[in-house]
């Protein structure tokens, strides 16, 4: 099974150096591939970064706060969680088309409630070049939020009652139940959570691409899109590559960072 | 006083869960909306549906019916052939402890890290030169392949919170590996084995990406990729995009709320770390 990934990655690394179009076809270029989309390379990585953390920051705090307000029984909650839960099983490619009914400058949901209650006069372009970012990293939140909360969902379903009950017996508040017996137990899903959404988060292509193609002049385009096209349109391989490496590089880096800052013991699973 | 409080409180909590819950049905609500409008009034703006115009439903069938077999055939194999690996890798894992188990671990998780748009060029290379473009079962090996880690990992996680003693039980009484495995390991892990297939079969149906690279042959389409050609599409047909859009969720819609409390339940029980 490792021949799949190690394979690619191997082809990866090994063709980020090499030349594939024109006259560096079949030489070692060096850091030729690099250079060619050096100008690009800052900007790309910035926006990515922004993309990311734009998007995991709020999902996994707006998770945290749907997971507490389901922690106790209530009528119809099984409705309200199929609801929550929803964004999480749409493929991606269909959230994107979704979207656009939301966002569209005529007939966008959004749009027709805020022109009739009187609010605007004019439609928003959601997708215009100063705010496409901004509209798909909502959409990323829409769909990452319902992970961020079924981990937190089930991890507090783990926390002993006893731990509650007892609090209860000391004359403890709400809020300081949930700060002192609640977060702490949230820790390690909390790592976890953080490292595989920012890990998925990254990648995202299919919700950009199909809302904005990486548009309008690049402000969308992140390091998936530039893989994408270096390879599609360009068909060049070694570019392509490039960007792929650059994107390792990032996300081994991020995840080092993590493993620093948030160690996850073998021990503290349930902790 | 503490009375009122915890009525407002409850209020809070009651108007947060509604606006939650309305964000998120959002966007499919205005589909809905859309998918019931005819083309000749699709500019006229709408809260609420005006037109109730179901024939965009049967146009839609008529898209994608066919694309949904093929989704439906890739995830099917797809999660078939992830099982078959990968419950013997699991619990070969799980249960034994030998030299670089903790490298193969750490293996799996980069692997989760590294899967998607990442290895795409690079995939389509090696294809490209295998001539498997437009291969169903190249498509589906890939499929498999990128979910592979996932099965594992939660499988993993399962089957080292299943009691040992069973199992050497009936290794003491001279039942094989295998028997072992299918006899006794199998049956018991039910809501292990049906949480990563679920999963599984969720990821392959709804992959774009994969089948964006290797699929170019319209026959072989699956859901996703013949959605991506309606949103690109030059003249927008946004009332066939969004019934097109509904169907094409339905599937795993219906798994997900199906199966929803094996899904919390695995992940209660520690199954999906991953």
């Amino acid at each position: 099974m490792f021949l799949i990934y190690l394979l690619p990655i191997a082809n990866t690394v090994f063709g980020a150096f090499w030349g594939y179009v024109g006259a560096d076809a079949g030489h070692f270029v060096g850091l030729g591939n690099f250079q060619k989309i050096k100008s690009t390379i800052v900007p790309t990585v910035l926006r990515t970064l922004v993309w990311t953390f734009g998007s995991v920051l709020p999902a996994i705090v707006l998770g945290l706060l749907l997971a507490l307000l389901f922690q106790k029984d209530f009528r119809l909650k099984k409705l309200f969680m199929s609801f929550c839960l929803l964004p999480y099983s749409i493929p991606l490619i269909i959230v994107a088309s979704c979207w656009m009914f939301v966002y569209h400058p005529n007939f966008g949901i959004v749009n027709v409630f805020l022109q009739k209650i009187g609010i605007i006069k004019e439609p928003i372009q959601f997708l215009s070049f100063k705010s496409a970012m901004a509209s798909v990293i909502v959409v990323r939140v829409w769909r990452a939020m319902p992970f961020a909360f079924i981990n937190y969902y089930a991890a507090m379903s783990t926390i002993p009652l006893e731990q509650y009950e007892a609090a209860d017996v000391d004359g403890a508040t709400e809020f300081q139940k949930f700060v002192y017996i609640t977060l702490p137990s949230l820790k390690s899903i909390t790592s976890t959570t953080l490292i595989i959404l920012t890990v998925w988060t990254f990648l995202v292509f299919d919700i950009i691409y199909g809302m904005t193609g990486g548009g309008p002049i690049d402000v969308t385009s992140i390091i998936s899109i530039q893989i994408y096209r270096e390879q599609t349109n360009m068909r060049d391989f070694g570019t392509a590559s490039a960007w792929s490496l650059i994107a390792m590089v990032i996300l081994v880096l991020l995840s080092a960072l993590y493993w620093h800052l948030f160690p996850i013991g073998d021990s503290s699973e349930r902790a | 006083m503490k009375e009122r409080n915890r009525f407002l409180a409850s209020i809070v909590a009651w108007a947060l869960r509604i606006l939650f819950a309305i964000f998120c049905i959002l966007p499919i609500y205005a589909t809905v909306i859309v998918a019931l409008t005819p083309d000749a009034d699709m500019m006229r703006p709408q809260l609420t549906p005006q037109f109730w115009d179901f024939s965009n439903f049967v146009k839609g069938l008529r898209f994608i019916g066919e694309r949904l077999i093929n989704s439906f055939i890739n995830s099917i194999a797809s999660v078939a052939l992830a099982l078959v690996i990968a419950v013997p890798c699991s619990y070969v894992l799980a249960r034994y402890r030998f030299r670089g188990r903790s490298f193969l671990l750490f293996c799996l998780l980069v692997s989760q890290m590294m899967a998607g748009i990442i290895l795409m060029p690079s995939l389509y290379s090696v294809y490209n030169n295998l001539g498997m473009l437009n291969s169903r079962l190249g498509l589906i090996l890939v499929l498999t392949g990128v979910n592979l880690a996932l099965a594992i990992w939660i499988l993993f996680g399962f089957f080292q919170s299943l009691p040992k003693e069973i199992e050497e039980a009936a290794m003491i009484d001279g039942a094989s590996f295998l028997t072992m495995l299918l006899k006794i390991v199998v049956p018991m892990s039910g809501p292990g084995i049906a949480v990563s297939a679920i999963f599984v079969f969720i990821n392959t149906f709804n992959e774009f990406v994969v089948p964006l690279f290797l699929i170019t042959k319209s026959h072989l389409f699956t859901v996703t990729l013949s959605l991506y050609t309606l949103l690109t599409d030059t003249t927008m047909r946004w009332p066939l995009m969004a019934a097109s859009s509904l169907i094409g969720m339905v599937l795993p819609i219906v798994i997900f709320i199906v199966f929803q409390r094996y899904i919390v339940h695995g992940l209660t029980s520690g199954a999906l770390k991953g």
